[in-house]
């Protein structure tokens, strides 16, 4: 370095030094930009690899595949309208697989299709129902007595009940007409001439009856169809919770964990879960208004526990609630109350009291483990068609088991998806063609299917469920569904799953880093093939869930810009403000012989120090910021950060390139923010050397 | 930058400076002609607002004529453009400021050095032992390595005058040089700038409206209204 770039330095350095308040206030704003941007972009390219990881090895592959023809692009978890995007279909999946598989990259392709369907599981009566119709069925004369008695009793406080709603009914006609229903239930004549015609008995029960407990037990969910043994192996986060995985070449259906825990529990056990959750998290009764309003809703919910225990059980319960709450002369319905109305000294204990004593006598799940339960979804022409599955059990995304995404989609066999889908292989159409003429279904138009079915103006009654059906004639269904559902198909040729129609297949590849090279690969082998598909990335496959890496990092910058725009205009001042009190100086450096250039140099090199020493110091800061999160780990403090890190902490990391990007940027913008001082300083005449001299 | 050897260090001719002020324009010098001789000490003498900082700004090239001709060491400033004139004052010019001037973050020896390191043709060891031979003569050896803030007023022009004459300017112009120090000191001041301008051959020129500084200097020129009233040579 010659000389005069040396004294220049050191003028520099002098004045910086100097200038000492000015300087600490422009280097504090410069050490921020610079830990912002370093800390910021180690967190977001966290998150990233994170949401990457919860993504990828969740649901959705390294890339996916779907058809070219799509209304709309994919989004697994929904596009922006909670809605799922018609994203059409891939016709023949394993020859496109094939194709797939070829490419060296490549480690597996996963068929899949989502889609949304209605779970129904009945109310409390109906399942009383079915335990009687089964001891009917059984023909067990001790069973029988028993169930009546429980059936009685739940009918007993249906009547109650609905003498209760009396006042808050609107139509008077209908509501007579149904409190006449349950008081008929309840009459000890109805009971003592049930055995006559048992069955028929039922069915009044059943249509009549079982309608007015409204408290039905239907469950939307989203629902992933797919190869679901080729869905354990490729995806590393999938694991069974509950009872087993679905053998291969079986229907089966998995719940998902959380899903299962947070809308198949019976509903007082879950909302006394989720009071204690919140309690663990720091809230209390008194404070939270939240906490409140679901203690209140679940004093509401008494009858969901008193029309589930038999007599025995009520009897037990009463007694044991009337010493606990020490109210000797209450029922049980007030007991019930007076128990779910808890506070916060008598949370903790309730919740295990409830646990201990009553949850033993509640089926604590509307659809159990081992059930087969009616899956009840909308075909592509828009009609419901349902099918029953067996539930083998529940699953969970390891790290993700809080995440409200990580509980996001329900696993069902490949082949049920595409019987609810109306996606059927030609084997598959042909089976369910043989079981239709077995059950003596006939195909009949929709207009006359009612009256074909049940007659001119009959009562139908409840949910028309559709079984599997092949073709647009779902009330034809209902009639396979009584006869079939014993019958149902449950297993199927594991071949048949790469045979058929898919909504889109899960890319996995062996070195994940090479995702865009792989796409282009894909891409070229598919167009040799003379097949066209869309193939994007995770990131544009997770829809808007996909882009928030991409929003996080536009929020970052957007901050950073804004801390430096006001960084900006405060060294552009300053700046200004100490060229203005150097007049003289400068002036005096001028007429000596400096030049323009070498007086414009001299003032960004005030601000690159100050820039190289902030940004140092900030790049220190944030380094050992990150360091120290990325040993610790930044905690998930709810269930869409635990799915942003890809579990329940996130560790993030520095490298060499976000300090440098860092240090660069800052020194790029010091000196811009300088440009213009530096020009002012470097058009004074050195005239005003002389200035007051005259 | 080649270095006439004959011919006057400067050479006016009718010149004119004008300044805009508001609607009005103002004539600080006007029609000055003059010639300054190689190893002359000079003096421009006139009261305040005469236009003596305006004639030493035209002779210092750190401004042009508005009309008339300025001649500086065999160049015409009006020709020079603005690199041509920093490189003029760089390479053949120094200057004396009344209020001294001095880089205050930079120590004696430091704003001495000044000068030499922007033109850069000498090495370190060159320019100390430049440094060292003018600070010897202005004495002030004691005071190499403190900051103007810790010197005298006296001291302080000692450093100014040392940084002017350091690079062996042709010229050194010097605008009341005295003006801030009490009379003993601004003596010692003239008499050391004559000593250099007989040991050096450096030519001076000097303002001044203290008319026993006046007394000191070989020839003075008095100006009056931007005219000059005694004749020049």
């Amino acid at each position: 370095m010659s000389g005069a770039w040396k004294i220049l330095w050191v003028i520099a350095f002098r004045n910086v030094w100097r200038n000492r308040t000015k300087s600490l206030i422009v280097g504090f704003l410069l050490f921020l930009c610079t830990g912002l941007v370093v800390f910021g972009n180690a967190l977001v390219d966290a998150v990233g690899a994170g949401m990457e990881r919860s993504v990828t090895q969740s649901v959705s592959g390294h890339l996916q595949v779907y058809s070219a023809d799509a209304k709309d692009k994919i989004a697994l978890f929904g596009d922006e309208f909670a809605g799922m995007p018609d994203i059409g279909v891939i016709p023949d999946f394993g020859a496109l697989a094939t194709i797939i598989r070829k490419v060296p990259n490549v480690r597996s392709v996963v068929p899949m299709g989502i889609d949304f369907a209605l779970g129904s599981s009945g109310n409390e009566l109906d399942r009383w129902l079915a335990r009687l119709r089964q001891a009917v069925r059984d023909n067990d004369k001790r069973l029988i007595a028993q169930r009546k008695e429980e059936v009685r009793a739940v009918c007993e406080r249906l009547d109650v009940e609905l003498q209760g709603a009396r006042e808050l009914t609107a139509d008077t006609t209908q509501f007579a007409q149904d409190l006449q229903n349950a008081k008929r239930a309840a009459s000890a004549e109805f009971w003592a001439e049930f055995d006559r015609d048992p069955l028929a008995a039922l069915e009044w029960l059943e249509n009549k009856v079982a309608p007015l407990e409204t408290q039905m037990s239907d469950m939307g969910l989203m629902f992933l169809g797919t190869d679901l043994a080729a869905f354990e192996a490729n995806f590393d986060r999938f694991e069974i919770v509950r009872g087993q995985r679905v053998p291969n070449g079986e229907r089966g259906f998995l719940f998902n964990d959380g899903f299962y825990e947070e809308v198949a529990k019976h509903r007082v056990a879950r909302g006394l879960d989720k009071l204690m959750k919140m309690r663990r998290e720091g809230d209390t009764i008194a404070d939270s208004a939240d906490m409140r309003s679901l203690r209140d809703r679940l004093a509401n919910e008494y009858r969901r526990v008193l029309y589930q225990l038999d007599k025995a059980a009520g009897e037990a319960i009463t007694r044991d609630l009337r010493a606990l709450l020490e109210a000797p002369d209450a029922d049980l319905a007030a007991l019930l109350q007076l128990f779910l109305r808890v506070d916060d000294d008598t949370l903790e204990a309730r919740h295990a009291w409830f646990y201990a004593h009553i949850a033993p006598h509640l089926q604590l799940y509307t659809t159990q483990i081992g059930d087969t339960f009616p899956l009840q979804a909308f075909t592509k022409a828009g009609y419901s068609k349902s099918v029953n599955v067996k539930v083998y059990g529940t699953y969970k995304f390891k790290g993700l088991e809080d995440s409200d995404i990580g509980k996001t989609f329900n696993l069902v066999d490949l082949v049920t998806f595409r019987d609810l889908y109306s996606l059927m292989t030609p084997e598959r159409r042909a089976e369910i063609q043989a079981l239709r003429e077995k059950a003596g279904v006939k195909d009949v138009q929709r207009a006359d299917a009612e009256a074909a079915l049940f007659g001119g103006g009959a009562d139908s009654g409840g949910v028309e469920r559709v079984a599997q059906a092949g073709t647009i004639d779902e009330f034809a269904g209902e009639a396979l569904a009584k006869v079939g559902r014993r019958e149902a198909i449950t297993t199927f040729d594991p071949a048949e799953l790469e045979k058929g129609v898919a909504l889109n297949a899960a890319v996995l590849l062996k070195d994940p880093t090479r995702i865009e090279e792989t796409r282009a690969d894909i891409e070229a082998a598919l167009t040799e093939a003379g097949v066209k598909m869309n193939i994007v990335d995770w990131q544009a496959a997770s829809g808007m869930i996909g882009q928030l890496v991409v929003v996080a990092r536009v929020v970052l910058f957007v901050l950073v810009f804004l801390l430096m725009l006001v960084a900006m205009v405060v060294i552009n001042n300053s700046m200004v403000i100490a060229t203005l009190e150097r007049v003289k100086e400068i002036g005096t450096m001028r007429a000596i012989g400096a030049g323009r250039g070498w007086i414009g140099w001299l003032f960004l090199a005030e601000t690159t120090m100050l820039g190289l020493v902030s940004g140092g110091v900030g790049l220190l800061g944030a380094a050992g910021g990150v360091a120290f999160w990325g040993y610790v780990g930044l905690p998930a403090t709810n269930a869409f950060m635990q799915f942003l890190f890809g579990g329940p902490r996130l560790y993030p990391s520095i490298n060499a390139a976000h300090l440098g990007e860092a240090l660069l940027l800052i020194l790029a913008f010091a000196l811009v923010s300088t440009l213009y001082p530096a020009r002012l300083a470097a058009r004074i005449s050195p005239r005003e050397a002389m200035a007051s001299d005259g | 930058m080649t270095q006439p050897a004959t011919g006057p260090i400067v050479a006016l001719t009718d010149v004119y400076k004008d300044y805009p002020l508001g609607h009005t324009v103002v004539s600080a010098v006007r029609g000055v002609s003059m010639r300054v001789e190689r190893g002359e000490f000079m003096a421009i003498a006139g009261p305040s607002g005469s236009g003596k900082t305006t004639l030493l700004n035209l002779i210092g090239c750190v401004d042009t004529a508005t009309r008339g001709r300025v001649e500086v060491d065999g160049k015409d400033t009006g020709t020079l453009g603005e690199a041509g004139l920093t490189q003029l004052r760089l390479e053949r010019l120094g200057f004396i400021f009344q209020s001294f001037n001095l880089i205050a973050v930079l120590d004696v020896f430091q704003n001495i050095e000044f000068p030499l390191l922007l033109q850069k043709r000498l090495n370190k060891a060159e320019r100390a032992e430049r440094v060292r031979a003018i600070v010897d003569k202005v004495g002030l050896t004691q005071q190499l390595g403190q900051r103007p803030a810790e010197l005298s007023g006296g001291q302080r022009q000692r450093v100014a005058i040392a940084r002017a004459l350091v690079s062996h300017p042709a010229l050194v112009l010097a605008d009341e040089p005295t003006a801030n120090l009490d009379s003993e000191t601004g003596t010692r001041i003239i008499d050391l700038m004559r000593e250099l301008n007989q040991s050096e051959g450096t030519t001076f020129i000097f303002s001044t409206h203290d008319p026993k500084i006046m007394t000191h200097a070989d020839r003075l020129v008095q100006i009056k209204d931007g005219r000059v009233v005694e004749p020049a040579a």
